[in-house]
């Protein structure tokens, strides 16, 4: 991920669904077309998103996802991609479902491959405006290409499209219920442990730079189990605001907090201690004035793993970065 | 030059050196009021602001005292050595030797950071060595313009194949990105106390070399005529000033200019170039251009900082084409 702030999806992309054959401009187009009998799927979709409008033919089965959040998102709604991304990792994420295996890689999401996409035959492409903007015209030619505005802070409004391209809005709606139910369940559990108040800071150490994560995808997990965040990580304006900031060492006290989450990577869980990973984590916590923190001194510092914290970017990843405060925050 | 003139000069060079030193302890990333920052020079441990100046700026400002004025030496030596005006240790491939051989002394071979500096004198020497010896190769002898040329061509070899090894091991890279970047931050105060006996040494050996290299000024015959070894005292020269350039490049990582602009704008203040004068006030000056262009980086990108290699080459260009545009004017 980048650390340029990125500006969220500014709204909810709408969606029109139409019912393929019906000329498309009478009347009663607007209105959601799957009204009909239980379980009917209409024979098409129009998704508006980031690039347009795109017709999609229902229900598409192969599908390729070109960002680790399409991935995540789209194996949620019970489809296994044909083709996505490379991880940000050597492997994939632990928390993915086992499917995830029999995934085609077709390049990384910085760098998608064209042949390997157009090889698999896809009847849909999900992609980011951020990521793939200038490759939009030659996906819509290898298949009806759907993309969202940006990634991250906007994962919710991702998960909406991605259900609507595949002509799976109810999934969509299901998963994201189930969701916002669980965070609810999590918020009351942390208010009858008298935690609601809890301040969370959020921070990764890497080898060139040090961020404090603002909002962001992690930033919004938070959010929605209700936990406070250090004065110093608040932000104004949730949708405009940079999703994370990158600092120097003398802003070691603006990591403090009731609870310091340290997002590291699988690597880091898989050789603790490690030479290569985190020599800046070494360096920057083996600081008096990091020792000095009150999180430190309460024994207040975790880490978390940033597979589903920050590099899944879906809803499963969301999901399971909710356990994990469960796991932290509720023993 | 009158005394008073030189005493004037010298003066101002000692009040900008000063004020550098005192900036660099006051200014930083995180604004701090005065009074703290003399408390912590006091002593005082108790605030995180006492921990801000002890720990992190104290220690920067020693490495860049230290670095800058072994650069700016380095770039005396060897201006003097080779009698041209745009010898120094960038453009002579020992900056990129250093860093070539760091790279593989620490993060392929996984020795202790501590054998940087002699891995970085080895390296340098070598690089050196080989600029040398293709600029003397030809028949013409070592005109300038072979030695830059020369000295453009190793480095363009050591920087690619710093480059390719950090393409080919992705966890060395993460061990030595910060490093090569060219920075002050997060300087071990304890890694400087080691270095300054060799950096006593090598500048006692520099201010003995000053006389000797007057007398190659006027010629090899005429030097041979006042009694000098023309070869030994290159060689000499030539050696402490990749020592000194290697202490420089194991502190702070190449840094870009110090070595090169700083002995002009020397020679351009005394209007002189005997070299005893221009040792010491590039000693002086050295520091102010390294720690002032870290000043500037540590408050140009808040709440992150701006590595000083970046603004020393930002700094020193301009001046550069400054001084040469007013020397052929006088000239």
């Amino acid at each position: 991920m980048k650390a340029s702030p990125r500006r969220a999806a500014l709204s909810a992309i709408g969606v029109i669904m139409t019912v393929a054959g019906c000329s498309g401009a009478s009347g009663g187009a607007n209105a959601p077309a799957n009204a009909g009998g239980a379980g009917e799927r209409p024979t098409a979709v129009t998704v508006e998103h980031a690039m347009g409008t795109t017709d999609v033919p229902c229900a598409p089965e192969r599908v390729v996802t070109l960002g680790q959040g399409q991935t995540d998102s789209v194996l949620a709604l019970g489809v296994t991609p044909v083709g996505a991304v490379k991880p940000w990792t050597d492997d994939w994420y632990d928390y993915l479902p086992d499917e995830i295996e029999q995934v085609e890689i077709i390049g990384t999401e910085l760098e998608p491959d064209l042949e390997a996409i157009a090889a698999l035959q896809p009847d849909v492409i999900l992609g980011s405006k951020l990521r793939h903007e200038a490759l939009y015209p030659q996906l819509s030619q290898i298949a009806p290409t759907v993309f969202s505005e940006t990634i991250g802070v906007s994962w919710k409004d991702n998960v909406s499209l991605w259900a609507d391209a595949l002509c799976r809005q109810e999934e969509g709606q299901e998963a994201l219920d189930a969701y916002e139910q669980r965070a609810d369940e999590i918020e009351a559990r942390l208010e009858e442990a008298g935690k609601a108040d809890t301040e969370v800071s959020l921070v990764r150490f890497m080898p060139d730079q040090v961020r404090i994560y603002l909002t962001g995808f992690p930033g919004s997990v938070l959010r929605d189990a209700g936990l406070n965040r250090p004065q110093d990580q608040q932000v104004d304006n949730w949708d405009e605001s940079p999703q994370l900031i990158e600092i120097s060492e003398e802003r070691i006290p603006e990591m403090d907090g009731d609870v310091i989450l340290v997002m590291v990577s699988d690597k880091w869980y898989a050789q603790t201690g490690g030479h290569d990973v985190d020599e800046t984590m070494e360096r920057w916590t083996s600081t008096d004035l990091w020792q000095g923190l009150s999180a430190v001194q309460a024994g207040n510092v975790h880490e978390i793993n940033e597979s589903h914290w920050n590099l899944g970017g879906g809803i499963l990843a969301a999901t399971t970065a909710l356990d994990s405060i469960e796991d932290l925050l509720l023993p | 030059m009158s005394l008073v003139q030189r005493l004037g000069v010298t003066g101002l060079a000692v009040v900008a050196l000063v004020t550098v030193v005192v900036a660099s302890v006051a200014v930083g990333s995180v604004s701090l009021p005065v009074s703290e920052v003399l408390g912590a020079l006091s002593g005082t441990r108790e605030l995180e602001s006492h921990l801000i100046v002890t720990d992190l700026r104290i220690p920067r400002t020693v490495a860049g005292l230290v670095a800058g004025a072994c650069l700016a030496v380095s770039g005396v030596l060897l201006q003097g050595a080779t009698r041209n005006p745009l010898a120094s240790p960038a453009l002579l491939g020992i900056t990129h030797g250093g860093g070539f051989a760091v790279v593989v002394a620490v993060a392929l071979l996984g020795l202790p950071p501590s054998v940087a500096v002699w891995a970085a004198f080895l390296g340098g020497a070598a690089a050196a060595g080989v600029a040398l010896a293709l600029a003397t190769s030809g028949r013409d002898g070592l005109s300038p313009i072979r030695l830059v040329l020369s000295g453009a061509i190793v480095s363009a070899v050591l920087l690619a194949w710093t480059n390719a090894l950090l393409a080919l091991n992705e966890h060395a890279a993460d061990d030595v990105r910060h490093w090569l970047a060219g920075s002050l931050a997060g300087r071990d105060a304890a890694a400087v106390a080691p270095l300054l006996p060799l950096v006593v040494i090598a500048l006692a050996g520099s201010w003995l070399l000053a006389g000797p290299l007057d007398a190659l000024a006027l010629g090899d015959e005429q030097a041979v005529g006042l009694g000098q070894h023309p070869t030994r005292v290159r060689l000499l020269a030539g050696l402490v000033a990749v020592l000194l350039a290697a202490v420089a490049v194991a502190l702070a990582g190449p840094i870009a200019f110090v070595g090169l602009a700083v002995p002009h704008v020397a020679r351009a203040l005394l209007r002189s170039g005997r070299h005893r004068q221009v040792l010491l006030l590039s000693a002086a000056l050295g520091p102010v251009l390294l720690l002032g262009a870290d000043i500037i980086g540590r408050v140009a990108a808040r709440p992150t900082e701006v590595q000083a290699g970046v603004l020393t080459a930002l700094i020193g260009a301009p001046l550069l084409v400054r001084l040469a545009v007013r020397h052929k004017a006088t000239s």
